[in-house]
């Protein structure tokens, strides 16, 4: 049986310039007016959603994932398309979750329980173990604008749990309680799920969503960019996460990349870049201390003099971790013509853990370049090269080679650990 | 139908409302809700004091006269009920925007607790008033209870406007002060701080435009002559009602789906 069925459900939301535009909108109330933007928050969202499942909506901020759950409860009404919904539904939809801060924490319960319907009396018989769930004891007593984030979620969860609900809708609440709360709630919704309720989580909390939800699906730009088994999409979305990471706000550079992309001369260029393990075997990860050779394929399209050729790798936060070029070893490339390959071997990575991003640049001279910026051709950033290591190898970035002697005062040594060379 | 089926499915959260509304009002207060008594009398006692110089004590329409401040009193009690339901309906969506974006409550049912804590207000002041003028001239006919069946279109009729207000509010906060503005205005040209009789010919006909001269005529009628009201101001009163609540459900059905994106 579906409990939530969406076809082709949209929003759109408009934007006025300025409530005097709104105004006019009001009084000529045909809908046309000048200068309104408009912004689809969701589009064309088709959902089936058959009672007991635990679905995890994820996405990035603002990829509509509130939008969707606040159109499931009927807050917000679609634009376009049709929502369905059978059975009761209980929300926590943000940190407030509803509450109203000048009411009490009693006060409150007696409030949501009269919005669900309940009587007095049947409000009463739930009180208790509302306030035990929230472990907030006199507090309960106090105005909520008086409690810190995490009481209110906890009394906005405790109260929307002990509710009568067949579905229920959680935006982004779990991670404001402490853990012990959180394992509480974890706990609570597994039995729910035993129950054959149905629920949906939308998190940034991937833990949360592998833990619970059998079905993810991932919001972009307000559409279902992905929907399936909780593991398949769970990837995809690291993936797209990576893949975005790897992109680094420009303005950290030191070099001022703009600058760089904009005036190579491409008198050189270059074709292909490769990683080579030990065997010739091109691959994208390495272990720390293994050898690894760097590749370079280039083509002149004219005779160049000397150019210089520099590999430097980045992690993401655009640090510069290591850089070499052939002209600080006095390495003369000659006059180059044609195509060519140049090759930079490490005997072994001293790398540790971590996604490290590589520039691979060809240039006329080592100071021109600072200065000027000016390259034949210059692919930043456009490599990444994983690296992984194990616990011993230490921690950071870097893996200096090391080993460890204890001695006592004697000068006799009782222990000792030395780095063997691998 | 279906609003009165809401009324009825919703009853609990909006008697809830209207409590925790009513005791709000007065949180941290000592003398708590006979604020809502004595803010009325004294505003009572002012206006019978500057009026009663300005204006001719009047008669009752049979030579009998009738205590001024009484008069008014009348007067103001459902003026009390209504520009308590108008300023306050104003702002209600905008309030309760911790409800309205957490939960799929039919919108037309917020209004509604603030128009039941303004009524609770009124009956309040009504029940002082009967006292006040039994100690005054021992004479509370049993037209005084006809009242009871007159409140409740006396409610609808401020939920329709509250209504209208609320929703216009949602989208240009200046609604909420012109409305300020509109109720000083409107009291000034009610028959509440003078008599309909001591108006010019031309005056008395065009202020039964005004929707309250027929509310106040029939509170008058009933509480202060002791008869049944005429005919022309319960009709003036319904029709004004009826007029209400068509005007408010329209601006709200208009609107309604855009609300929650607004407050």
């Amino acid at each position: 049986m579906l409990t939530i069925s969406a076809k082709n459900v949209s929003k759109r939301y408009k934007i006025y310039p300025s409530r005097l535009v709104l105004l006019r909108h009001l009084l000529t109330l045909n809908g046309r007016s000048k200068g309104v933007t408009e912004h689809w928050a969701l589009s064309g969202i088709n959902l089936d959603i058959s009672a007991g499942q635990s679905i995890g909506l994820i996405g990035r901020n603002a990829s509509g994932k509130s939008t969707l759950l606040r159109i499931i409860a009927g807050i917000i009404h679609p634009t376009e398309g049709e929502i369905r919904v059978n059975g009761r539904i209980s929300t926590v939809l943000d940190v407030q979750s509803g509450l109203d801060p000048r009411l009490t924490g009693r006060q409150n319960i007696f409030l949501k329980g009269a919005i669900h319907g309940l009587n007095r009396s049947q409000i009463q018989e739930k009180r208790r173990s509302i306030i035990d769930f929230s472990g907030l004891s006199e507090y309960i007593n106090y105005p909520i604008n008086t409690y810190s984030a995490g009481m209110i979620i906890r009394l906005g969860f405790s109260i929307a749990m002990h509710m009568e609900f067949d579905i229920l809708l959680m935006d982004e609440v779990l991670s404001v309680g402490d853990v012990v709360f959180q394992r509480q709630c974890l706990a609570r919704v597994r039995e729910f799920l035993n129950q054959g309720k149905t629920i949906i989580l939308a998190t940034h909390s991937l833990g949360d969503v592998a833990a619970i939800c059998q079905r993810v699906i991932l919001l972009k730009d307000g559409r279902i960019h992905h929907d399936g088994e909780t593991e398949n999409v769970l990837k995809t979305y690291w993936q797209a996460c990576e893949r975005e990471q790897n992109q680094i706000p420009r303005h950290l550079h030191p070099f001022n990349p703009e600058n760089v992309y904009g005036t190579d001369t491409q008198e050189i260029q270059i074709c292909e870049v490769k990683f080579v393990d030990a065997d010739g075997k091109e691959r994208d990860t390495f272990w720390t201390h293994e050898p690894m050779t760097v590749v370079i394929r280039f083509k002149s399209r004219q005779p160049v003099k000397d150019p210089l050729f520099r590999v430097q790798f980045f992690r993401n936060e655009g640090l510069w971790v290591h850089g070499v070029n052939t002209d600080r070893v006095g390495f003369k490339a000659g006059v180059l013509s044609g195509e060519g390959e140049i090759v930079l071997e490490y005997e072994r990575l001293n790398l540790l853990e971590g996604e490290y991003y590589v520039t691979v640049g060809i240039w006329p001279d080592e100071y021109r370049s600072f200065m000027t910026d000016i390259a034949y051709d210059c692919h930043q950033f456009s490599y990444v090269l994983r690296i992984r290591s194990k616990r011993k190898d230490g921690g950071g970035i870097v893996s200096n080679p090391f080993s460890w002697r204890l001695t006592r005062n004697n000068g006799r040594t009782v222990a000792e650990f030395a780095r063997r060379r691998p | 139908m279906t609003m009165i089926r809401a009324l009825e499915e919703h009853r609990h959260l909006i008697f809830t409302l209207s409590v925790h509304d009513f005791r709000s009002q007065y949180l941290g207060s000592v003398l708590g809700f006979f604020w809502s008594l004595i803010k009325p009398l004294v505003l009572i006692g002012v206006y019978a004091l500057v009026f009663s110089w300005v204006v001719t004590p009047t008669t009752s329409g049979q030579g009998k006269p009738v205590n001024f401040g009484l008069y008014i009193f009348a007067g103001m009690l459902p003026w009390l009920a209504i520009q308590e339901s108008l300023q306050r309906g104003t702002t209600v969506f905008v309030d309760q925007s911790h409800l309205i974006r957490h939960h799929a409550i039919p919108l037309y049912l917020i209004p509604f607790h603030i128009v039941l804590s303004a009524t609770v207000s009124e009956i309040m002041a009504l029940i002082v008033f009967l006292l006040i003028k039994g100690l005054i001239d021992q004479n509370i006919t049993s037209y005084c209870v006809l009242i009871m069946a007159l409140i409740p279109i006396q409610i609808i009729f401020c939920y329709g406007m509250a209504l209208m207000v609320a929703t216009l509010t949602v989208f240009l906060r200046d609604f909420s002060h012109l409305t300020t503005t509109i109720l000083f205005v409107w009291f000034f040209t009610s028959p509440i701080v003078f008599p309909l009789e001591s108006l010019p010919a031309y005056l008395q006909r065009i202020i039964w435009f005004n929707p309250l001269t027929g509310l106040i005529e029939i509170y008058r009628d009933l509480l202060l002559v002791g008869r049944l009201p005429a005919v022309p101001a319960v009709a003036s009163f319904l029709f004004f009602t009826v007029l209400s609540m068509v005007v408010g459900l329209s601006f709200y059905y208009k609107s309604r789906k855009e609300i929650v994106d607004w407050v």
